[in-house]
């Protein structure tokens, strides 16, 4: 522990050190900190640090600091692939319709069967899977009465299984009389597709969310440390 | 009241202490455990502002910090106002 506190007051400024850094070696010896103190020395050596930093300085290294953050975060989340397969129904059939069916085709035990089966989300606790699963899920109009239904996973083979199960399972429910109250009748125009490409845009725009976050961020804290800093007297 | 500043300076209003027992006096009276990172950015800030300055010690290590005139009058004025605040939200709550 001695060892982590003398690393944290050496991330403290010089002119700080010199003035207070004995004080509170001493402190830390005498109250018997551990681990609970460490964020708390940490951000006191930051704030120590930026306290006399100028405003641009401050925003500048806040801004690059989201970039890498968030720039880490987008290169650590894996690429997907998404599979698109199209369904075709005889009659109009409002969102609601489509929602309706999708209801009743993809309930939880459905989806908790393809998640084990097929080992989707293997960090996960199987309700965590089923969630991830519906969100991977998307449904959109391809044309009049046209429907794509895709699934967007890690690894393209799966992904395709996948998509085609989905739309199976939608055919099936469509069969049975008190999901399809209509009668109308749903039919695959398109198989699931093996997807070529990563589809992962969220990545890129997640990494673009680090500059403004970071900026923002740093113009916060600058005129909280402004707020904190002595009066000019 | 959870104002580090506010809570080192009312500890100070007491007698001369050090870190340590400054510490310990806020956990004593506000039940409030500062760290020791929060606890000396606070010193740092008030020895800045001229609110509290060190007092002659043998250890220097554990140095004594005593309030000053400006930091008793600063001192005065926040809890003054934090009265008003104090009483005012009694009043209303028994009026509720």
């Amino acid at each position: 522990m001695k060892r982590v506190f003398r690393f944290l007051i050496r991330l403290y400024p010089a002119w700080w050190r010199r003035r207070y850094g004995r004080e509170l070696e001493a402190l830390l010896e005498d109250s018997g900190s551990g681990w609970r103190d460490v964020w708390d020395l940490f951000r006191g050596a930051m704030e120590m640090n930026m306290s006399r930093w100028s405003l641009g300085r401050i925003v500048t290294v806040c801004g690059i600091a989201g970039v890498l953050v968030t720039g880490t975060i987008a290169v650590s989340m894996p690429y997907r692939y998404r599979s698109t397969a199209v369904l075709q129904s005889d009659g109009d059939r409002s969102p609601d319709d489509w929602n309706a069916l999708t209801h009743a085709a993809f309930t939880p035990q459905a989806l908790s069967n393809i998640v084990s089966r097929e080992h989707l989300y293997a960090d996960a606790p199987i309700e965590d899977g089923i969630d991830r699963m519906r969100r991977a899920i998307r449904l959109a109009p391809a044309g009049p009465n046209l429907v794509q239904v895709s699934f967007a996973y890690e690894d393209p083979t799966r992904a395709q299984r996948v998509s085609q199960e989905l739309v199976d399972r939608m055919i099936t429910a469509n069969l049975r009389p008190r999901d399809n109250p209509n009668g109308l009748v749903l039919k695959l125009v398109a198989p699931a597709d093996q997807p070529t490409r990563q589809v992962e845009r969220k990545r890129y725009g997640l990494a673009g969310l680090g500059l403004p976050a970071g900026l923002l961020f740093g113009v916060v804290l600058a005129l909280i440390l402004r707020r904190r800093a002595p009066a000019a007297s | 009241m959870s104002d580090p500043t506010l809570l080192v300076l009312a500890s100070l209003a007491e007698g001369d202490k050090h870190g340590y027992a400054m510490m310990e006096d806020i956990e004593r009276f506000a039940g409030i455990r500062l760290g020791p990172g929060t606890l000396y950015g606070a010193i740092t800030r008030l020895e800045e502002r001229g609110w509290i300055g060190p007092v002659k010690s043998r250890d220097d290590r554990r140095q004594p910090y005593r309030i000053t005139a400006a930091g008793q009058e600063h001192l005065a004025a926040q809890l003054a106002n934090l009265n008003r605040v104090v009483k005012t939200g009694l009043s209303r709550l028994k009026q509720a």
